[in-house]
Order: structure tokens, then sequence, then C-alpha cells
């Protein structure tokens, strides 16, 4: 599986990388997440809409400030690991 | 269901995402994509040829490619063609198995796919298949302890083997009438989960 550090996923074109695109970090919740994200990329590349009009969800935009952003938040669900 | 404190139930689904995978594979193929398998990508940069139209060359072991469009879906793999994702994509080692009932034997037969909720961070899934058997995964408080077992490893060619034992008879354990199926563990593997909540989508649907 692929963990986002945040819990969210990471849709869209990668910061700084212009025909460089992700559809990653579902954080084990690919299944129900991956079809319409995938959809809304699609419409990205193939209409050239942007993030906002291809009907994704604000969150899963992948930014270089989440990039840089420290902390993993996934510890949150696992016990004894706040520490790690 | 044994010892159960609560339960409650919403509409859901669920996908054998390999084989539904096969026949987005075939259908696209047969609409011209061309695609190919066991090519895998050590590189993604810039163009070096000052002759070519499109941005990327992608490198791969059998040669590379020149693309206007590079789309990373590689989950958990993805540091390692984008080494800016190191430590914000952080693959992660889950484990799952398929239980089986030996030819002779009955079990009752499942009609739901299950949440096992144990605990606030503990949980397993479960899907029947059509055959009788049975596919769970979770098992996390076999491993969740040992952090380096888990967390941050991307080989899913090697089962946790603290996880392997978590499911020796536990369709016995937890399900009523499961008692004398003599239900055993065919299969573990490694990998990602299966859980699917169809009525998420279907509420997307315009």
């Amino acid at each position: 599986m692929g963990y986002s550090s945040d819990g969210l996923p990471h849709v869209g074109q990668v910061p700084g990388q212009e025909g460089q695109y992700v559809l990653a970090g579902f954080t084990g919740h690919g299944m129900p997440q991956i079809f319409l994200a995938a959809e809304g990329l699609a419409k990205m590349i193939s209409l050239g809409k942007s993030f906002e009009e291809a009907g994704l969800p604000r969150l899963f935009k992948t930014t270089q400030a989440r990039i840089d952003a420290k902390g993993i938040k996934i510890f949150d669900s696992a016990p004894g690991l706040e520490d790690s | 269901m044994k010892g159960a404190r609560g339960c409650f139930t919403y509409d859901a689904g669920h996908i054998w995402a390999y084989k539904f995978v096969l026949h987005l594979l075939e259908k696209v193929v047969a609409e011209g994509v061309n695609l190919q398998t066991h090519t895998p990508v050590s590189n993604i940069h810039k163009t070096t040829d000052p002759a070519s139209a499109h941005r990327w060359q992608v490198d791969t072991s059998r040669g590379s490619i020149a693309a206007k469009v590079v789309v990373l879906a590689t989950n958990a793999y993805i540091p390692a063609l984008a080494p800016q994702y190191t430590g914000t994509i952080i693959p992660v080692r889950g484990t799952c198995c398929r239980i089986a009932v030996p030819p002779g034997s009955s079990a009752p037969t499942l009609t739901n796919t299950y949440t096992l909720r144990w605990g606030g961070w503990d949980f397993d899934y479960l899907i029947p298949r059509g055959d009788g058997s049975i596919i769970v995964g979770g098992a996390r408080s076999a491993f969740i302890h040992d952090l380096k077992s888990w967390y941050n490893v991307s080989d899913d060619s090697q089962v946790l083997e603290s996880a392997v034992r978590y499911f020796d008879a536990y369709m016995q354990h937890n399900f009523v009438g499961w008692e004398s199926s003599q239900a055993y563990t065919d299969q573990v593997w490694t990998g990602s989960e299966f859980s699917l909540n169809f009525s998420q989508i279907c509420a997307h649907r315009r």
C-alpha cells in the first residue's frame, strides 16, 4: 500500500513539473477512491481542465506545501507509535 | 459472529481487483493502447534530445521512450522515480489470506462482506467468495508493534511472518457454525486492502 504522510491522496500535476502527474497515496483506501480520482485526473490531462475544474476533492491536490510538510499522521491510528 | 458487542450494516460491494484490472487492460488494448508489461521504468527526466518534440524521456529496462505527459501511478513505488515524494508517500505492507474448507466438509454460506473491528486501530476485513472460500485481511495486532516489518517497506514479495499464524482457525474462532468446518489457511500474501464501499461511489454519480 502507498500511505500518505498526511493521510490524504496526492492527485494532480506534480508541483514544478509541467506534464508530469501523480495519482497515489491512498493510504489503504484506494479501492473506493481510485475510480473517480483517476477519472478526474484523466479530465485534467485529456480535456485540459485544472484540478479545481476536474471534480476532485480539493484536499487531494498534491502541492509543494504538502510535500514539504513534516509529521506523519498515520501513527494516529496505530498504538504506541506516536513517538516513533 | 461470536462475541460481537454491536453490529451495523450498510450497502457495500466487493470486486476481484486483479480480474477487474485485466478486463480493463483488455479493453484499452482493443482500443489501440500500447501496453508494455515487464518493463520497469528506471528514470524519468527532461529530454536531452534537442530534436524531440516531447518534454519527457522515460528510461526503462528495454529502452527509452519520449512522452508529452507522464502519470506516476505506481503508488508505494513513486519515491523511486520522484524522490521529492520520499517521506510523503510511504510504502506500507499489509497482509491478507484465503481460507478454504476442504472437500467433504461444510460451512455456513456468508452473503455479506465484513469488517471485524477489534478496537480503534485494529480491524480485519472479510470477503466471501463464490467458491465458498473466505478472503480475510488485516491482522494488525500481530505485527503493528514491529514498525520495521510494515512501515516504509516496499518489498511485498515476502509475507509478514508474524501475521501468518493470526489467521489460524480464524473462522472457527469468530463465526458461529464454523466449528466443524475444518477451514484452513490456504494462502497468505502481502499487498493492498480490499475493502470497498459501493455506496460511497454511487453517491458521486450524476
